[in-house]
């Protein structure tokens, strides 16, 4: 596990049962305890089994509060350190427009982080902007978003180690895992 | 009793002990003769009858060990040239009939070895003279020792002692032989004696009858014992015995040593005579639990092997004409549980062999509503089986979920249970359906569905609250039902959720709460799929019942409501071939608007709702251009009343959106709105903590200067970032400390944002 550095997960947008069923089987299969060391959920799980479900599956694990968690009190965003990275989170819902790299870019600043995590729009992504960079986990259920059209169930896991980090999105495309790698380094 | 028992055993041991020790010295000075006296003296000892069988067994065994040695000595004797016939004949010479023939069963165990008789002749012999013990437990005993000390010498296929090929036959003979002869003897143990003894004698029994089933056991292990041997000969021998014998103890005992000894393979593919041999046994023999047994075990085997044999015997039927038979007659009396737990090995036998028949199950289940009806009328219905009634419902889910809906008996049983079982039944119902993804698909599934779980989905005449937590996930599951539609034309589609509807909106508030969220975005998934699908029909009735289901959920919680009015909004919005419906969301929109200003109460709440109906009503293109105005300005008034100034000044920020977007571009009212929230801003600034405030404004405004140009004037921003400047540089008090390092912070990559922007060229005027 060493030499892969740190695994975070990202994962979030589940709405159980709200929108969705269940995460897809071939997710269920790879989300096991032990895996991971940190996940960081954008929040909007949905149900209280699935939020202990996340829980169980790592020793820290990290929630924001999406638009249609209520009930519990959870952060409107958080700022988490793992080793050289600063990682902020947050769910996106707060983020006027909704999706917008600049104002993304915007809360980076505000956090001061090196890499933001945020969902809300049910659309994957990883990106670099002004030399810091944005993860958007989409919905790890493929739940429907009037934001998306065809939003395909994924989640990231990212290995962090010192200064670099690597990405892996992983998606369900036509009952398939599909994992597409990417690297990302920490500014100075 | 147990003192002189002991006493007894003590007594006769230690003669034992000195007898063989005697022996011993007899067998080191080679004096055979004196040797063989005092072997006999020491097997007097069992002559006794006044030992109960474990007594005795403790005696037995104390011999047995000093038999051993003995039989070791006629070994090297042999070897060292003495004639084991001699020996087998001298033997015989002993005075007593008990110490002859235990000693005859050694040496022949012995003759065996030397293979100067085939093992067949001599083993001819020693079942032929054994019978000469008929008292019994000693003869039993004796029958045991010969089953021990030849357990080796069988002319087994594969072993040394099979001399022409036919040896396991004659091993067969032998045992069979033996069997007959002991389960004699053990069964005129029940005659013998006073009528008061019978518990005792009975007591007696049950201790020796491993004795019996040892013949079973050596059977059982022959190497050449085939499935024809055992269908051919083996089994009707044994069967024969075991009806012959009259006597219910031995044939309860003997039929589960059957099931126990031999392979599951063997029961299945003999289970037609076997069946028929049940109701030929004593009345008192306890037929079900044998049937329990046996088809418990016929269902683990199943779980694991290949099953071709199910091919060729019908199982199933012979196994329901057993079990129908047991039904017929004892249904409506004292046995209800004991019938039921016949049903559930049933059931759970038919499961395995035939996974998919599900008109197998249903008729399972029609003698199982037979039995409880029967019970029900005589009041013989206890807790224990509406328990079994459950698991006789449980168990077709796992394999066959949805299907046991095409069960006419199933919701006929499900009816004799109470309330909290049936919602029981009625949660695993929607968890098998729920793990197994199954899509429903048709109108006729979904009715047949939730009349099967209408405990959970309504109050009833008998119905019991649920723990909170419980309830919620009952609810939560039944929630996702409304997900797993799949119809093949809108008008099942609207049928299918119509149906989900009305049940739903019986529920009360407790369950609505869960259930018509759900709903909700079931139909906003299916009016974006006939959208996609370039599918032109009229929405107005389903827009129709999505407005009824968010004006209910109002009532409940006003918050919840708004937030999926606002999902409903955005997804009309999104439409692409049905785009003329900008009325019934400016509609959905109004709605929201009265909500927040008449059921909104918590600041916090209001705050909330201003930024999500920023973010949304920003992205709204379908509505007519003068409504458009009128809720944007309504947005508005909301933000500049918040009732903290922050909060204000957040709020207004927001606002600015919903006046330049991707379909509006009105430069002067978003310059207005920033101007605004700037005034705002500096009056917070007396308090210190409010610096960050200033910061996020900065950002605006830098944000609209390059995103809209000419919206928002250079000086200003040069004005804001020096008062900034001003502020958040010198001292501070502990309080403020955090806001003021954040903002400090905050600050720093503003500034370094723009001078990254200034070595590109832009922002020139701007001063950082």
């Amino acid at each position: 596990m060493s030499q892969f550095g740190e695994l975070v997960l990202l994962i979030g947008d589940l709405h159980i049962p709200q929108r969705s069923v269940d995460l897809p089987d071939k997710f269920k299969e790879l989300l096991v305890p032990g895996k991971v060391q940190h996940i960081l959920c954008t929040g909007n799980v949905g149900n209280r089994e699935h939020s202990d479900w996340l829980k169980s599956l790592a020793a820290n694990v990290h929630f924001a509060r999406g638009d249609f968690d209520e009930g519990i009190s959870l952060p409107e965003q958080k700022l988490i350190t793992i080793g050289d990275w600063k990682i902020g989170l947050i769910h996106g819902h707060q983020v006027i427009p909704w999706g917008d790299k600049e104002a993304l870019s915007n809360i980076q600043r505000m956090m001061d982080c090196d890499l933001l995590v945020s969902g809300h729009t049910h659309n994957s992504s990883v990106e670099s902007y002004d030399g810091k960079h944005f993860v958007n986990p989409g919905s790890a259920t493929g739940a429907y978003s009037p934001l998306t059209s065809d939003v395909k169930p994924s989640f990231f896991i990212v290995a962090l180690q010192g200064r670099d980090a690597t990405t892996f999105l992983y998606e369900l495309v036509d009952g398939n895992v599909s994992v597409v790698k990417g690297t990302l380094s920490k500014s100075s | 009793m147990e003192e002189d028992q002991d006493k007894i055993l003590e007594e006769a041991v230690s003669i034992v002990k000195k007898e063989a020790f005697q022996m011993q010295r007899a067998l080191d000075a080679s004096d055979m003769r004196e040797a063989l006296k005092n072997a006999s003296s020491m097997i007097s000892e069992m002559k006794t009858s006044s030992m109960s069988p474990k007594t005795y067994y403790q005696l037995y065994m104390t011999v047995f060990d000093q038999m051993s040695r003995l039989e070791n000595y006629f070994l090297e004797e042999y070897r060292r040239g003495r004639k084991i016939s001699d020996l087998y004949e001298k033997v015989q010479h002993a005075s007593s009939i008990l110490p002859r023939l235990y000693l005859l069963v050694a040496v022949g165990s012995v003759y065996i070895t030397t293979r100067e008789l085939p093992a067949k002749a001599i083993l001819k012999d020693l079942i032929e003279m054994v019978k000469g013990i008929q008292h019994p437990m000693r003869g039993l005993f004796l029958r045991y020792y010969l089953n021990k000390v030849c357990k080796e010498k069988l002319p087994d296929k594969g072993s040394e002692y099979d001399t022409d090929g036919e040896g396991t036959n004659d091993s067969v003979d032998f045992l069979l032989t033996n069997l007959s002869e002991m389960n004699r003897l053990w069964v005129r143990m029940q005659h013998t004696g006073t009528v008061k003894d019978k518990t005792k004698r009975e007591k007696e029994r049950n201790d020796l009858r491993v004795t019996v089933g040892e013949n079973i056991v050596r059977l059982s292990s022959l190497q050449g014992l085939t499935l024809e041997l055992y269908i051919s000969t083996v089994l009707p021998k044994i069967l024969e015995i075991i009806t012959s014998s009259k006597d219910s103890i031995s044939q309860q005992y003997l039929i589960d040593c059957i099931i126990q000894a031999f392979p599951d393979a063997y029961h299945l593919h003999t289970l037609e005579p076997f069946l028929e041999t049940l109701p030929q046994l004593q009345p008192t023999v306890d037929i079900k639990s044998i049937l329990v047994n046996l088809l418990t075990r016929l269902a683990d085997y199943a779980g694991e092997g290949d099953l071709d044999i199910v091919k060729s015997i019908d199982i199933f039927g012979l196994i329901k004409k057993a079990v129908d038979g047991i039904i017929t007659e004892q249904a409506g009396g004292t046995e209800t549980k004991a019938l039921l737990q016949l049903q559930v090995a049933f059931i759970r036998l038919s499961l395995k062999c035939y996974p998919l028949n599900t008109q197998y199950v249903n008729e399972i289940l029609n003698s199982s509503v037979i039995i409880v009806d029967k019970a029900n009328s005589s009041g013989n219905l206890d807790g224990e089986s509406l328990k079994l009634i459950v698991k006789l419902l449980s168990f077709p889910l796992e394999t066959m979920s949805l299907a046991i809906l095409t069960m006419n008996n199933y919701p006929k049983l499900m009816g004799y249970l109470q309330f909290s079982s049936r919602k029981q039944v009625a949660f695993k119902i929607v968890e098998a359906v729920v793990i197994s993804k199954r899509t429903l698909d048709s109108v006729d599934t979904v009715e047949q569905l939730l009349h099967f779980i209408v405990p959970l989905l309504v109050d009833g005449n008998d119905s019991e609250p649920s723990e909170a937590y419980e309830f919620e996930g009952e609810q939560q599951n039944v929630a996702k039902l409304v997900h797993l539609v799949i119809a093949n034309t809108p008008e099942a589609f609207l049928s299918i959720f119509h149906k989900f509807f009305t049940i739903f909106s019986k529920g009360g508030h407790s369950r609505i709460i869960y259930t018509y969220p759900s709903l909700l975005f079931a139909y906003l998934k299916f009016l974006k799929l006939l959208d996609d699908q370039e599918v032109e029909i009229d929405l107005m009735e389903t827009l129709k019942t999505i407005h009824d289901i968010l004006t209910t959920i109002a009532q409940i919680s006003p918050d919840n409501a708004i937030k999926l009015g606002l999902q409903c909004v955005l997804c009309i919005n999104s439409f692409k071939t049905n785009s003329n419906y900008g009325q019934a969301a400016a509609e959905f929109i109004k709605q929201i608007i009265s909500l927040y200003q008449e059921e909104l109460a918590d600041t916090n709440s209001k705050f909330t709702t201003v930024n999500l109906l920023c973010g949304a009503a920003s992205r709204i293109h379908c509505i007519d251009s003068g409504t458009h105005e009128e809720i944007i300005n309504v947005i508005l008034q909301f933000a500049s009343r918040q009732l903290k100034k922050s909060d204000q000044c957040y709020s207004i920020a927001y606002c600015t959106h919903l006046f330049y977007n991707e379909n509006f571009h009105e430069r002067e009212k978003v310059a207005g709105c920033l101007n605004k929230a700037a005034g705002i801003a500096r009056i917070c600034s007396k308090n210190p903590r409010n610096v960050g405030l200033f910061v996020t404004l900065l950002n605006k405004f830098i944000y609209f200067y390059i995103q809209a140009p000419g919206s928002v004037d250079s000086d200003l921003i040069n004005g804001i970032t020096e008062f900034i400047n001003g502020q958040i540089n010198g001292e501070f008090d502990q309080d403020a400390k955090v806001q003021v390092s954040e903002a400090r912070v905050y600050m720093k990559n503003t500034v370094r944002f723009i001078k990254s922007r200034q070595s590109e060229g832009r922002l020139k005027e701007i001063i950082a």
